[in-house]
């Protein structure tokens, strides 16, 4: 079988979309476990690298992991049965040796999911227990590379992000991969439409009262309040709660003009692609209208 | 061209190889047969009839092979011989012979490979197990800073005796460190070179080594959560049989060779006779010496209930 990538930079509504797809396809009564989501990284961690390669990622350098991770993917894609999502912040680049680090064969779709970098980079400086200034410049890192990156206690593989735009160019841009992208925004403002195109994208069985239910099962408080409950087995210390504010538009208070024209400066195209530039430079015009 | 055999002992077996391994010689004389046979010449493209085959390894019952791009092509027969076709450095080739290749080899014997860091205490072989990051290394590095002898670092071989008590098997007489364990133990003088030339990750041949083997007198599965405190909880007879089959090292490996119905009565009576307990451990800050302190702790309330059951009366009990 192949895969369905779930891909996306971080903070940018991955998880919200496995939360969706989770209920989607339990037909349960009442809202699944966030601590049992369908699309776990399990193409990132180092425990299926070891088992399914045979190989010690422990004792291996960081190209010779990049390598044989196509191998992994080939092999995930064969060993799982369908509908196989998994989720991915890694960019769709290229091994050293040249080979597609997603490859073709291994590969039944692409759901890219693109959130305005404004908004990412409050939401990651939250995650990442670091200032806004630090994340910025991580976004804006043409080698950034998450995970892997302390020489040791990493369950992950080192994974490769690129810069903001970097990483929504290489996904969208390939060209080898059949992608379909939704911008979290979308997913927020017409949950059913964007999550529906989404569903049918991954040629699941279409329910519309099913994905009523699953969107409401999925909604950020029910989300949020389980969190608090039961805590979220997948968050990443130390930020404290992996299920924050779920809105759009928290950087125009958030930010300072200088982090928002950062931002602007390298990611100007993909953000005017996808929406984003126009209210940022109305942003920076009347931050200088009001600062002259 | 003929090569000098060097010898060593690891899992109880004596082996000789014309390549160097990356762990300390045997100090014996070798004048018996060894039990493990290395040598060098042309491996097979591939296995006549593997039960597993994947685009690196296969295996079939008595016979694995494993291509290391750049290392070397290994084949691994009837836990007795392994052949090498180097394609890099002797120090590569010898890195990975000891990984998954020596995992096969114990695999064809019948020795339970269990991914855990093992140490000697006063009653017996206790092992962490986790997965890769969980810091098993780590947590041997501060239970040998407190003084306790080694017995394996990445994978511990069990065997049961004829008794059928889990016995351990001392493993490599060296271990792989990172450098924050060096800096934090300070043994940055007894390094002696890197595992791979571009990792910050060094050998370190360890002179507290357990040489015999020790009965299992308890386990710890190791695993970093969210949360900020240690818990430790004694699994019951069914998590801990779940436990140990999840940290097997290289199961596809054991399913391929056959030996999965062998691995599933040992890990069972194993799970049924040594005491197994989750640790869950803040996954940041580390807190490396509040965990070696409640492993101690643990180890001590088991001595001291152990004891009490025995004679009957409170009596102290020490690990160590």
């Amino acid at each position: 079988m192949s895969i369905f990538w779930l891909a996306s930079y971080p903070k940018s509504g991955n998880t919200w979309l496995r939360a969706v797809l989770t209920n989607y396809l339990h037909e349960a009564g009442e809202p699944a476990s966030i601590n049992a989501l369908i699309g776990w990284c399990a193409a990132s961690v180092r425990f299926t690298f070891d088992e399914f390669l045979g190989l010690p990622s422990s004792d291996m350098t960081p190209e010779e992991i990049m390598r044989h991770r196509p191998l992994l993917h080939e092999a995930l894609a064969e060993a799982m049965p369908p509908p196989a999502f998994v989720k991915v912040h890694e960019a769709c680049v290229h091994t050293p040796s040249g080979a597609a680090l997603f490859p073709k064969a291994a590969t039944a779709g692409v759901i890219y999911l693109v959130r305005n970098p404004l908004d990412v980079v409050v939401s990651y400086a939250h995650q990442m227990h670091q200032t806004i200034d630090d994340t910025v410049t991580f976004m804006n890192h043409s080698t950034a590379t998450l995970g892997g990156a302390r020489p040791s206690l990493s369950t992950f593989l080192p994974i490769p992000l690129l810069t903001w735009s970097g990483h929504v160019s290489s996904w969208l841009d390939q060209g080898e991969l059949p992608v379909h992208v939704t911008r979290y925004e979308d997913l927020l403002a017409n949950p059913r439409a964007a999550f529906g195109a989404i569903v049918r994208f991954a040629g699941l069985d279409w329910d519309g009262a099913r994905l009523a239910r699953a969107i409401d099962h999925a909604a950020f408080p029910r989300l949020r309040a389980q969190e608090e409950e039961i805590g979220f087995e997948e968050k990443q210390p130390p930020s404290p709660s992996f299920f924050r504010a779920g809105v759009a538009g928290s950087w125009r208070t958030a930010l300072r003009p200088r982090q928002v024209r950062a931002l602007v400066d390298a990611h100007g195209p993909v953000m005017e692609r996808f929406g984003y530039l126009r209210d940022a430079e109305a942003f920076l015009a009347g931050e200088g209208a009001a600062g002259a | 061209m003929s090569r000098a055999l060097h010898h060593y002992m690891a899992y109880g077996l004596r082996m000789h190889s014309p390549i160097a391994l990356p762990f300390a010689p045997s100090p014996s004389a070798p004048d018996q047969e060894p039990d493990v046979a290395i040598r060098v010449g042309a491996v097979p493209a591939a296995l006549p009839a593997p039960v597993i085959k994947t685009r690196l390894w296969e295996g079939t019952p008595g016979a694995f092979l494993i291509n290391v791009d750049g290392v070397a092509r290994y084949l691994v027969t009837e836990g007795r011989n392994i052949l090498v076709e180097p394609h890099g450095s002797d120090h590569n080739v010898g890195v990975f012979l000891t990984g998954s290749v020596f995992a096969a080899l114990l695999q064809q014997r019948g020795v339970v490979t269990l991914h855990a860091s093992a140490i000697e205490t006063r009653a017996g072989a206790v092992l962490f197990l986790g997965s890769s990051g969980a810091g098993k290394s780590s947590l041997l590095s501060a239970m040998l800073k407190r003084g306790y002898a080694m017995l394996a670092d990445d994978v511990t071989g069990v065997l049961l005796d004829p008794g059928g008590r889990p016995t351990a098997l001392p493993a490599f007489p060296t271990v792989r460190l990172w450098t924050d364990a060096l800096d934090e133990l300070g043994w940055w003088p007894r390094t002696r070179g890197k595992v791979r030339e571009s990792i910050e990750k060094y050998l370190l041949p360890m002179e507290r080594f357990c040489i015999t083997p020790l009965a299992v007198r308890a386990a710890y599965m190791l695993r970093p959560h969210n949360r900020s405190g240690i818990e430790i909880e004694t699994c019951t007879l069914h998590t801990a049989f779940q436990c140990l089959l999840q940290h097997t090292y290289r199961k596809r490996c054991l399913h391929a060779l056959g030996q999965r119905p062998v691995h599933f009565r040992a890990v069972a009576a194993m799970a049924g006779q040594v005491p197994i307990a989750r640790v869950e451990r803040p996954a940041h800050p580390f807190r490396i010496n509040a965990l070696a302190d409640e492993i101690e702790r643990s180890l001590r309330e088991r001595d001291q209930r152990e004891c009490e059951a025995k004679t009957g009366s409170p009596a102290a009990g020490a690990s160590g």
